[in-house]
């Protein structure tokens, strides 16, 4: 395995078992992958991105240390793979993982919808709600190479208790047609208009 | 000067104002007007670079313009990801993440038509690199630079 800046590559295959397998002996001439296993058990910080589309569901699973980063990228049809990155190169794993791409804003005022409307995106097969349906993000839904991705993120916090501080970031929308960040409120959820370059700024500031 | 107090005046005809910390390189480089270097970070120079050239073909169409752009960068760094675009009537702004030397940075441009009185129209285009993790909290102020952007003679 090798320490990827960007794109992760030549990471391993994890067939049924194989992690536990790697953990159990990780290879002796493999001290990048020796680093990752690691990594997983303890990480300074983990991040996790899941994404649902028109094609099924993917997520990158990330296990942050300072100079290496461990991840573990699921997509459809494919077995789970291992690579390692560098941690800077989280937002660009994640930004490839969501399909982050450039969109016009959609200048409306926010709509809320039942949160069931949103989970019937999330559970195969998507189920486009009336609400939704109505919005501007239904042209994305129906037409579009739509994502609906959730960011969380943790790490322990300073105070040594035992707690952990965290953020969340959901959003939903497709290149080209737009992109919404989703917030839970009293009355459902919230989809409110925004950019990718301010989704971009929302990622490099989770780390930086 | 929008709190900027380096003002960078170029022979070509314009200026462009940094912090003061920031340090201005006249023709860096072929094709290269300006580079404003702003103090390392993160093991790198944040830096905004000015290149103005003849017009092209492309950019008379900016939406043809924006997209050769990308391709262009697409095809000369590693793991290019065009994140955003825009194009309105006056130009174009992209925004892009990619690799180089083993970083992780973040690229955004903005390029316009100058209409210089009495010359020939030149391309403008403005480049912003920064580490991508530190692109959240430069954001802002790389765009303050990219703005203070003044043909000599308008500059405030």
């Amino acid at each position: 395995m090798r320490l990827n800046a960007g794109t992760p590559r030549d990471g391993i295959v994890l067939t049924q078992g194989r992690l536990d397998a790697l953990r159990k002996a990780p290879s002796d001439d493999d001290p990048v992958a020796t680093a990752a296993l690691s990594l997983l058990d303890d990480p300074l910080a983990e991040i996790v991105v899941e994404v649902t589309g028109p094609d099924g569901r993917r997520a990158a699973a990330f296990a942050l240390g300072s100079d290496l980063c461990a991840v573990i990228l699921s997509r459809p049809t494919h077995d789970p793979e291992l690579a390692a990155v560098t941690p800077e190169s989280v937002p660009a794993v994640t930004a490839r993982t969501v399909g982050l791409g450039p969109a016009p804003y959609v200048d409306i005022p926010p709509l809320t919808v039942p949160e069931a409307d949103i989970d019937a995106l999330a559970v195969p097969p998507p189920q486009i709600s009336p609400a939704l349906a109505a919005h501007p993000v239904g042209t994305a839904l129906r037409v579009g190479d739509w994502r609906l991705w959730r960011l969380q993120a943790a790490a322990p916090s300073d105070e040594g208790d035992g707690s952990a501080l965290g953020a969340r970031l959901d959003v939903l929308g497709a290149r080209g047609y737009g992109w919404w960040v989703l917030e839970e409120s009293a009355e459902g959820v919230l989809l409110s208009p925004t950019t990718a370059t301010a989704l971009w700024r929302g990622l490099s500031g989770v780390l930086g | 000067m929008n709190g900027l107090v380096l003002r960078a005046e170029h022979s070509l005809g314009f200026t462009l104002d940094a912090p003061d910390s920031w340090e201005a390189v006249h023709d860096p480089s072929p094709g290269v007007a300006l580079a404003l270097l702003a103090p390392e970070a993160a093991a790198f120079r944040p830096n905004v670079v000015a290149t103005v050239g003849p017009t092209t073909a492309e950019s008379g169409d900016l939406g043809a313009w924006q997209r050769a752009a990308a391709d262009g960068l697409g095809e000369s760094v590693d793991d290019f990801q065009l994140l955003d675009a825009e194009v309105d009537e006056g130009g174009f702004r992209q925004l892009a993440a990619y690799v180089d030397a083993h970083r992780s940075l973040t690229l955004e441009q903005w390029a316009w038509r100058w209409q210089r009185p009495g010359h020939d129209t030149l391309d403008v285009t403005l480049s912003a690199t920064v580490p991508t993790l530190l692109y959240d909290v430069m954001a802002d102020e790389l765009a303050t630079v990219a703005a203070s952007w003044r043909p000599l003679g308008e500059a405030k």
